[in-house]
This record gives C-alpha cells, sequence and structure tokens, in this order.
C-alpha cells in the first residue's frame, strides 16, 4: 500500500481543452526561469563561438549602418550641415546612439519574429514554456547592446560629447525598448507560425518600421505636417529612440533629439499596449504551434 | 489508497484536416476571408465544430489510470494513437475533449537529443539537454559524471556535437535523460537507434529507475521484448479507442493475435524460376480455428519448389512466442532423408505427437538452405498463427497465462523419510 507523499510535494496538472484568452502562467516562467538563461546562453555562445568576430560583429553590423547613413545622409544628402556645427559633426554618434535601441527591437521582430519556425523540432517534441523562446532573442538583443554601448562610449569620448542629467533613467528606459522588443517577438513569432507566408513580411515591417523611427536624421529636418506627426506617435520606437538621444547627447537641443514629453508619454502606453497584445495573442495561439509546426 | 498517478478521462484528439485551425494558413487568405464575412469568421474561430467532416480523431474517449510506481506499456499498431496521446501527456498538443491529470512531474522522452545544439561540446549540451528536459542546474552539475560515464564519450566532451558520431550522439543524449528524476518518465521509442548492446544497457537503465527508484513508467515501444521485460501492465490501443488494459502478458497476446490479420493456417508464395522457395506452410492443429490443445498431436505440411538441384538442403523451423522468440526448433536435412536433389516440388510432414507448448499465442517462422554456412533461399517469418490452450486438463487454480513456456511430462513419487 502506497503511502500518500506530503500534499505539498504533489504537483497536480490538468490537462484539458482550453479557450479563448488564456492568461500567462507567471508561476511556471519563473520556476522555470533557469531554462531561459540556457537558451539566451545557448544563443549568445553559438553566435560568439563561430566566428573569430564573434563579438566584433556584433558592433560590426550597426557600425556598418552608421557608416553607411554617415555617408550617404551627412555627406551626400547634407543633413549634417542641417543640424549645425555642433551636432552635424558629431553625425556618427548621433545616428549610432540611435542604433543602440533599434538594434535591439529589431533583433526582436527579425530574429524574435523567426524564432519558433526555427525550432520546431522543440516544439513538437518536449514542453517547457513556449514564451522563453521569443524572450531568449530579447536576452540576447540585450547582450549585444552591452557589447555595443562599450562603442558607444568611445564614440561620446571622441567627439567629447557628454551625457545628460536624464542618464539615471536609463535603466527604465532600457526596460521600455526591451519590452517594445518583447512585444515585437511575441506577436510576430506568433504570427509566422499561424500564418506560414507571415515571415516574408517580417523585413518589410522592419525597414518601414526603421524609416518610421527616424534613426539617420531628426525629424525637424523634414518638417513634417500636424497629421504626420500624429501618425508618429503612434510609432513606440520614434518616441524610444528620441528619449535615447535625450538621455545620451548632453546638451542637445530637443530639435536635434526629436524629445517631446507628450510623444514620449504616447510611446510608453503605446508600448506597454503592444507588448501586452504580443503577450496575449502568443498565449492564445500557444496551444496550437505543435499541431500546426 | 493514494490516487493514482495518472488519471486519463473520455481523453479525445481531433485533427481536423482542411480546417483552418490546424492548417497553417496563409496570412492573404486570413485577410480575405477576414474581409469578406467576418462574421462567419468569428463563429469559426470560437471552436472547431465537432460534426465537421473533416475531423479525424486520433483519440476518441480513452480512459485508464496509471497507479504510483507502476510502469505501464503502451501498444497497438501503427496510427492507433499512441504517439497522440504520449504528446497529449507531456503537455505538447491540447486534448479535443475530456482531461488527464497528471499527479507528479512529467520527463518526455519523446525524441533523443531534444535541443542538442551541434555547435556546442559535448559537456555544454549536457547542460543545455539537461535544462530543457527539466532538470536544475545543480541537479546537471551533481550527475555530471555519471551521465558521461553512462554516455562513454569522456573523451570528446569538448568537442562540437556536430563532429559525433550518430551512435556517440544518441548515447549522450540517453544518458542525460536517462539521469532525470521525474515522477513520471514517459518514453517513446527511442529505444529503436543506437545498437543492441546499447539498447541492452537503456532497457537495464529504465528497469533500474522504475523498479530501484519507484518511478512510474509510460513505456510505447514496438520491441515486444522490451515491453515485456519492463511493463507490467499494458493498455491495448486500437484506432484512437482503448481496446483492453490489462497484465502484459495477457495484452501482448491479444495484440500478436489481432496482428494475425486474416489468421491462415496455410500460408502460399509463389514459386519461382531462379531459386528455391517455401511455396506451401499448412498447420493442422488438434482445434479448428487456429487452435491447438496442450498434448495433443500437430502436423505441419511444409512444400518446397525448386528450380534446380540443391546441394545438401535444410529446412529448418521455429515455433516463436508473442515475442518472437523460439520457442522449439525443428529441421529437416538432406543428410538424414534425401531431400530437393532435383528441381520439382517437395512436400515435408512432421508430425509432433505431443505439443508441450504452454498456453499462448505463436507464429512460425523458417528458412531453406543449402549446406552448412551456405546461401538462405528463402525465409518466411510469422505465419501460421495459432493458439495454444489448455483444453481437457483440469487444474485447481487454473491455468494462467505467461507462467511457463512448456510443459514436460514427468512422474512424482513421495516418501516419508523423517
Amino acid at each position: 500500500m502506497a503511502e500518500e507523499p506530503p500534499a505539498t510535494v504533489i504537483d497536480e496538472t490538468v490537462l484539458a481543452p482550453s479557450r479563448g484568452w488564456i492568461a500567462v502562467n507567471w508561476r511556471e516562467l519563473i520556476r522555470g526561469r533557469e531554462l531561459l538563461y540556457f537558451l539566451v546562453w545557448r544563443d549568445v555562445k553559438v553566435r560568439y563561438k563561430q566566428a573569430v568576430l564573434g563579438a566584433a560583429w556584433v558592433v560590426l553590423q550597426p557600425l556598418f549602418n552608421m557608416v553607411l547613413f554617415t555617408v550617404v545622409f551627412g555627406g551626400v544628402a547634407n543633413f549634417s550641415t542641417r543640424m549645425g556645427d555642433r551636432w552635424g559633426h558629431a553625425y556618427a554618434l548621433y545616428v549610432f546612439v540611435a542604433m543602440l535601441p533599434w538594434q535591439i527591437v529589431s533583433t526582436g521582430l527579425n530574429n524574435g519574429g523567426m524564432s519558433l519556425l526555427y525550432q520546431t523540432n522543440l516544439l513538437t517534441k518536449i514542453y517547457f514554456p513556449r514564451l522563453y523562446v521569443p524572450t531568449s532573442v530579447v536576452g540576447g538583443a540585450l547582450f549585444d547592446f552591452m557589447i555595443s554601448s562599450l562603442f558607444v562610449i568611445v564614440l561620446m569620448v571622441w567627439f567629447h560629447v557628454a551625457p545628460s542629467a536624464w542618464i539615471v533613467t536609463l535603466p527604465l528606459l532600457l526596460i521600455l525598448t526591451l519590452a517594445c522588443s518583447a512585444g515585437a517577438a511575441y506577436l510576430f513569432s506568433a504570427l509566422t507560425i499561424t500564418y506560414r507566408d507571415f515571415r516574408f513580411l517580417i523585413p518589410f515591417i522592419g525597414q518601414v518600421w526603421m524609416w518610421g523611427s527616424f534613426v539617420a536624421f531628426p525629424p525637424s529636418v523634414l518638417k513634417l505636417g500636424f497629421k504626420m506627426r500624429i501618425i508618429l506617435s503612434l510609432n513606440p520606437m520614434y518616441g524610444i529612440i528620441t528619449a535615447w538621444r535625450k538621455l545620451l547627447l548632453g546638451g542637445a537641443p530637443d530639435s536635434i533629439t526629436g524629445f517631446d514629453p507628450m510623444l514620449f508619454a504616447s510611446s510608453v502606453v503605446v508600448t506597454a499596449a503592444f507588448f501586452v497584445l504580443g503577450l496575449f495573442y502568443f498565449r492564445r495561439t500557444e496551444r496550437r504551434f505543435a499541431d500546426i509546426a | 489508497m493514494s490516487k493514482p498517478i495518472i488519471t486519463v478521462e473520455n481523453l479525445s484528439k481531433a485533427y481536423f484536416l482542411g480546417h483552418q485551425l490546424d492548417r497553417h494558413q496563409t496570412f492573404r487568405e486570413a485577410i480575405m476571408r477576414m474581409a469578406k464575412v467576418p462574421l462567419q469568421r468569428l463563429r469559426e474561430r470560437s471552436g472547431p465544430s465537432r460534426d465537421s467532416v473533416d475531423a479525424f480523431w486520433a483519440l476518441r474517449g480513452v480512459n485508464f489510470e496509471v497507479e504510483r510506481g507502476e510502469v505501464l506499456g503502451l501498444v497497438g499498431r501503427n496510427g492507433a494513437g499512441k504517439s497522440t496521446l504520449l504528446k497529449v501527456l507531456s503537455r505538447i498538443t491540447e486534448p479535443t475533449e475530456g482531461r488527464a491529470v497528471l499527479r507528479g512531474r512529467v520527463a518526455s522522452l519523446l525524441e533523443v537529443g531534444t535541443g542538442f545544439h551541434p555547435e556546442l561540446s559535448g559537456r555544454e549540451n549536457i547542460f543545455l539537454n539537461g535544462s530543457i528536459l527539466g532538470m536544475k542546474h545543480s541537479e546537471i552539475k551533481s550527475k555530471f559524471d555519471q551521465i558521461v560515464a553512462f554516455s562513454e564519450i569522456e573523451q570528446f566532451l569538448d568537442t562540437p556535437v556536430k563532429r559525433y558520431s550518430s551512435g556517440m550522439y544518441v548515447r549522450l543524449a540517453f544518458a542525460v535523460a536517462a539521469h532525470l528524476e521525474p515522477e513520471i518518465l514517459i518514453v517513446d521509442e527511442v529505444l529503436a537507434v543506437g545498437d543492441a548492446r546499447f539498447q541492452k544497457r537503456c532497457l537495464g537503465k529504465m528497469k533500474e529507475v522504475s523498479s530501484g527508484e519507484g518511478r512510474t513508467v509510460l513505456f510505447v515501444s514496438h520491441n515486444m521484448q522490451a515491453v515485456s521485460t519492463l511493463t507490467t501492465r499494458c493498455v491495448l490501443l486500437k484506432q484512437g479507442h482503448v481496446e483492453s488494459v490489462g497484465p502484459t502478458a495477457e495484452i501482448l497476446n491479444q495484440y500478436i493475435r489481432e496482428g494475425g490479420g486474416a489468421a491462415d493456417l496455410i500460408y502460399t508464395a509463389p514459386a519461382s524460376d531462379e531459386k528455391p522457395k517455401i511455396t506451401r506452410v499448412e498447420l493442422r492443429t488438434s482445434e479448428p480455428h487456429n487452435v491447438q490443445a496442450n498434448g495433443k498431436p500437430m502436423q505441419v505440411l511444409i512444400e518446397i519448389t525448386t528450380p534446380r538441384a540443391i546441394e545438401s538442403a535444410r529446412l529448418s523451423f521455429h515455433a516463436c512466442n508473442a515475442l518472437g522468440d523460439s520457442m522449439i526448433h525443428f529441421w529437416a536435412h538432406d543428410d538424414e532423408r534425401e531431400m530437393c536433389r532435383t528441381p520439382g516440388t517437395y512436400r515435408l510432414v512432421f508430425e509432433i505427437p505431443k505439443l508441450r507448448l504452454y498456453m499462448g499465442n505463436y507464429t512460425l517462422r523458417m528458412n531453406l538452405k543449402e549446406f552448412a554456412g551456405g546461401k538462405e533461399f528463402d525465409a518466411v517469418e510469422s505465419i501460421c498463427p495459432f493458439e495454444v490452450v489448455m483444453y481437457g486438463q483440469e487444474r485447481q487454480g487454473g491455468w494462467f497465462r505467461g507462467s511457463c513456456t512448456y510443459l514436460e511430462e514427468s512422474s512424482w513419487d513421495v516418501q516419508k523419510v523423517a
């Protein structure tokens, strides 16, 4: 006759059909968080292990964009002169500061968006909280951010730019940026699994989003109308990037950073909504992943 | 009485073929549909219709319980629903109806090496794989040496897994999985990979896990020997339904019996112009309908058709049990009586005056060869299924399947000595 083990030890799981919107099982996510760390570690390690340039590549990619923009917009289109002496010369830094948060979100969108598709064998063979997959991509993006920020510090020293007093809010801004990235990762990873042709839309969405976030130059250069500005306020990355500029480019006027408190507030709200939407859409479609993968 | 560790109640899983919910659709279609009939789409999305014509029920109304510490086998033909049931119990896919209650941590082995990354070393993959399977970092660390020892890849621990041979890969993967400590272990055919020696060790380890550590194991395999060795009870699945639940020996016999298909006592095959063939095998049992009573005579008639002379022909056949093990061996050699020295058809008749096999289900397996060490011309397996029964023999307490292999004649006497 088996003895009844103490009630606290028994883990009772009920497997039954679920319907509609499903809550996030926070307890489960926190309990298994070690696996999340492992997945992040795995992604990072694999990426960095392969090439000798491993760590350098992370910096090289935004660096390449920065150089490209500097040449095209700074040199050719002369936006840099329109930004005035001080900031026109530091154009490279200007672009790079915006690339920092943009890379986080871009990784969440592109890599995160495809993350489930690349792991179909995991989805169909073993159970673990599926949210870990796109979340680990965001974790990887955070790691890349750390590496890139070293380069930003180098640039800041080079151009004699000090961060503004707002720098103390950097952790909060970072969390906000990560939330935007995570929202994109959750939403798009669930979408690409559900709709197989969606994966082809992702690079396109990424491009449009980037241009709509004014990474390369402040919108003041373009003199946008009121309608455009309303639409812009719906893009959370626009507000977030202006905030990063405000933090890191000490002394830059708002015409250069593009920062506007109302706009930023709207970005925060939109980001929060985006994150929640992504999270819940993921949970809702999660139960079918193994069936349709 | 403690509650069973797994309770399955009316569990059903349907795949709706062609229905939007299970086929990954294209975004374009979804947009078009949304534009066309918004209301209709809302209704469809609220849940699959049960009476949808294209519903394929992989599982329907499955009920059974598993007690703590039990090793339960899950058998059935391909497509019976075994893998689907395991997937549901492993939380990989959701049931459509009914429910299952698991009262313990579950670790599933539906495939070895899940989560292995080719670029990472063996050592790193042990941690990664272990973590995916549910082990904590500290757990993996404490068992690391055991895992390495079991997998026998010490020297390759720090090379990337992509350089491993498939055998090493499987050994490592199983080694990690074997050292999990879940309350419930679900294993699906993973033993199908690897060589015989490895399979034996895996079986041994699983046995250790179940009887030594008292864990509950749910085991699916086509290897009847493995199922018979490891499990005490089995569930037989047929087309998504539970056909029967019972002691392993009984269920296996039932499975074999059903697998016999048309249950012919007569096997025929066409003759060949190129090589000697066994063209007909007829089993004459003591009772009708493929039934043979223990202790009664049995006859086996075998016809061989050969287009040419065979040097020193040998025909050998076995009566095999449900697991495929040979119980009795019979043979006919040209050395004893002339056979097949010229082309033509030959009929061999085997007379067994008293079949001693114990009750159970058996089949015949035979082969036709030439001189010792020579070529094998023909071989057939699993033919002429028959069942041995204990008709006309009474015994107090009755006859139980699986209690022995055969009944031998003996006489006994007793004397008081002190």
